[in-house]
C-alpha cells in the first residue's frame, strides 16, 4: 500500500491551484505579462493579491515544465512510466526550479515513485517558507522524517 | 535555435525521435502537399504521454529553459524544418470575476484572430479546448487596416480532444478559442519556411468577434515565423 494514499495534495489538479491559504481560498497563479513572465497569486475569495511567486523567465519556464510533468504523469496512457520518472529526476536537478514546481513534481511522483516524492519533499522542506512548511507537514503525515 | 537532439537516446526515446524525424522529412518535401500524411503522423502522439516525457527529458538534458514564448506556450523542440510548440489550455472557471478576465486576457480566450504562420496541431492531454473557425476566402487580405470590416464565413466548430489533429492555414483561417473542461495540452508543428500563399505582407489580424472589425494588425516576416509571432496561440 502506498504511503501516499493518505496524502491529499492541495493542488486539486488545476494549473492555477497550488495551495490553500489560511482563508480557505485558493492560490491562483496568473501569468502577468505576455512576454515578461511573472506569476501572481490571488485569493479567489477576496481577490486580493497574495504573492508573486516567480521573478524570472527561466524560473517560470521551469515551473511550467513541472506542470507538464504533473499532468502527463496522470494521463491514463502514461506507459512506460520510466521516461516520466527520468524526466522528474532531471527536473528536480534544475537550479531554477521554484519550490512550487518541486511540489508539483512530488505530487506527480507520489503514486508512481514514492521514494522520489519523499526526497523532493525533503528538498522543499529544507528551503523553508510556506511551501516548505506544507512539505514538512506532508512528511509528518506520512510518518517520514524531514 | 539549436536542435535539442544531440544527446544519447534511450530505447524508450528512440521511437519518438524516429517519428519526429519522419515528420521533418514530410515538412522538407512540402507540408502543404503532404498535409494528410503529417496529420496521420501527429495524431499518433495523442495515443500516449510519451512525447511529453521525451520532450521533458530533452529539455532537462539541454538545459535550455528560456523557451517559454508566451503566457500559455513553450517552444519545446526545433526540428530541421519545423518548430514544436506546446500549448497549455486552462479549464473554464466558474465565476465571472476579475481573475477570469485576467486569464482570458493572457490566454488567448475569446480572441478572434488569424496567424502569420501555418501550423498543424494535435491534442495531447485533456478533453481539449473549443474552437470556432471562420474563413476569409478572398486573396486581398493585405488591404485591410484597423477599423475595416472583414467578410468572414463561419466554418467549423470543434474540440481539440486528445489525438485530434488539424491543419490551420496562415492568413485565411480565422478562429476563436474557448477554455476546455479540464486542463489540456496541445502540440503545434510550425514550419520554419512557409509555402507561399495569398497575402504578401503576411499580417496577423485581431478581429472583433461580434462585428468582424479589425482591431489590431501586426506585420510579420513573410518567410519565417519569429518568436514574438509564435507567442499568440
Amino acid at each position: 500500500v502506498s504511503p501516499f494514499q493518505a496524502w491529499i495534495p492541495p493542488s486539486r489538479d488545476n494549473l492555477f491551484r497550488i495551495g490553500l491559504p489560511a482563508d480557505d481560498s485558493i492560490w491562483l497563479t496568473v501569468y502577468g505579462e505576455r512576454l515578461t513572465p511573472y506569476f501572481h497569486a490571488y485569493s479567489t475569495v477576496t481577490f486580493e493579491h497574495l504573492f508573486s511567486a516567480f521573478s524570472s523567465h527561466t524560473v517560470a519556464s521551469s515551473y511550467y515544465l513541472a506542470e507538464i510533468l504533473f499532468h502527463a504523469s496522470k494521463a491514463p496512457s502514461c506507459d512506460p512510466i520510466d521516461g516520466m520518472i527520468d524526466a522528474a529526476r532531471g527536473l528536480t536537478q534544475l537550479a531554477e526550479m521554484p519550490v512550487t514546481g518541486l511540489w508539483k513534481i512530488a505530487e506527480a511522483m507520489a503514486p508512481i515513485e514514492p521514494d522520489l516524492a519523499v526526497s523532493v519533499l525533503r528538498t522543499i522542506t529544507s528551503k523553508g517558507g510556506e511551501v516548505g512548511n506544507r512539505a514538512e507537514a506532508a512528511l509528518q503525515k506520512l510518518g517520514v522524517s524531514a | 535555435m539549436t536542435n535539442v537532439m544531440p544527446f544519447l537516446l534511450k530505447d524508450t526515446e528512440r521511437p519518438i525521435r524516429n517519428r519526429l524525424d519522419q515528420i521533418d522529412t514530410l515538412f522538407r518535401l512540402g507540408y502543404r502537399d503532404r498535409q494528410q500524411e503529417i496529420l496521420e503522423k501527429i495524431e499518433q502522439f495523442g495515443e500516449s504521454a510519451d512525447i511529453l516525457s521525451y520532450f521533458l527529458q530533452q529539455v532537462t538534458k539541454s538545459h535550455k529553459l528560456v523557451n517559454m514564448i508566451g503566457a500559455q506556450c513553450y517552444l519545446l523542440h526545433s526540428g530541421e524544418d519545423y518548430y514544436a510548440r506546446l500549448n497549455f489550455w486552462l479549464p473554464k472557471m466558474a465565476s465571472t470575476d476579475v481573475i477570469k478576465r485576467r486569464v482570458e486576457q493572457y490566454f488567448s480566450i475569446g480572441v478572434l484572430h488569424n496567424h502569420s504562420f501555418d501550423f498543424f496541431t494535435v491534442g495531447l492531454l485533456g478533453t481539449g479546448y473549443y474552437s470556432q473557425f471562420y474563413r476569409y476566402e478572398a486573396d486581398d487580405l493585405d488591404r485591410y487596416e484597423v477599423g475595416d470590416e472583414l467578410l468572414l464565413s463561419k466554418t467549423k466548430s470543434l474540440k481539440l480532444c486528445k489525438g485530434k489533429a488539424l491543419f490551420v492555414s496562415k492568413s485565411f483561417d480565422f478562429h476563436t478559442q474557448f477554455e476546455p473542461d479540464d486542463f489540456s495540452i496541445s502540440l503545434n508543428f510550425i514550419p520554419k519556411i512557409y509555402d507561399f500563399v495569398g497575402s504578401k505582407d503576411n499580417a496577423q489580424l485581431i478581429v472583433d468577434p461580434k462585428t468582424y472589425i479589425v482591431q489590431r494588425k501586426f506585420l510579420s516576416d513573410p518567410k519565417a515565423p519569429t518568436r514574438k509571432e509564435m507567442a499568440l496561440v
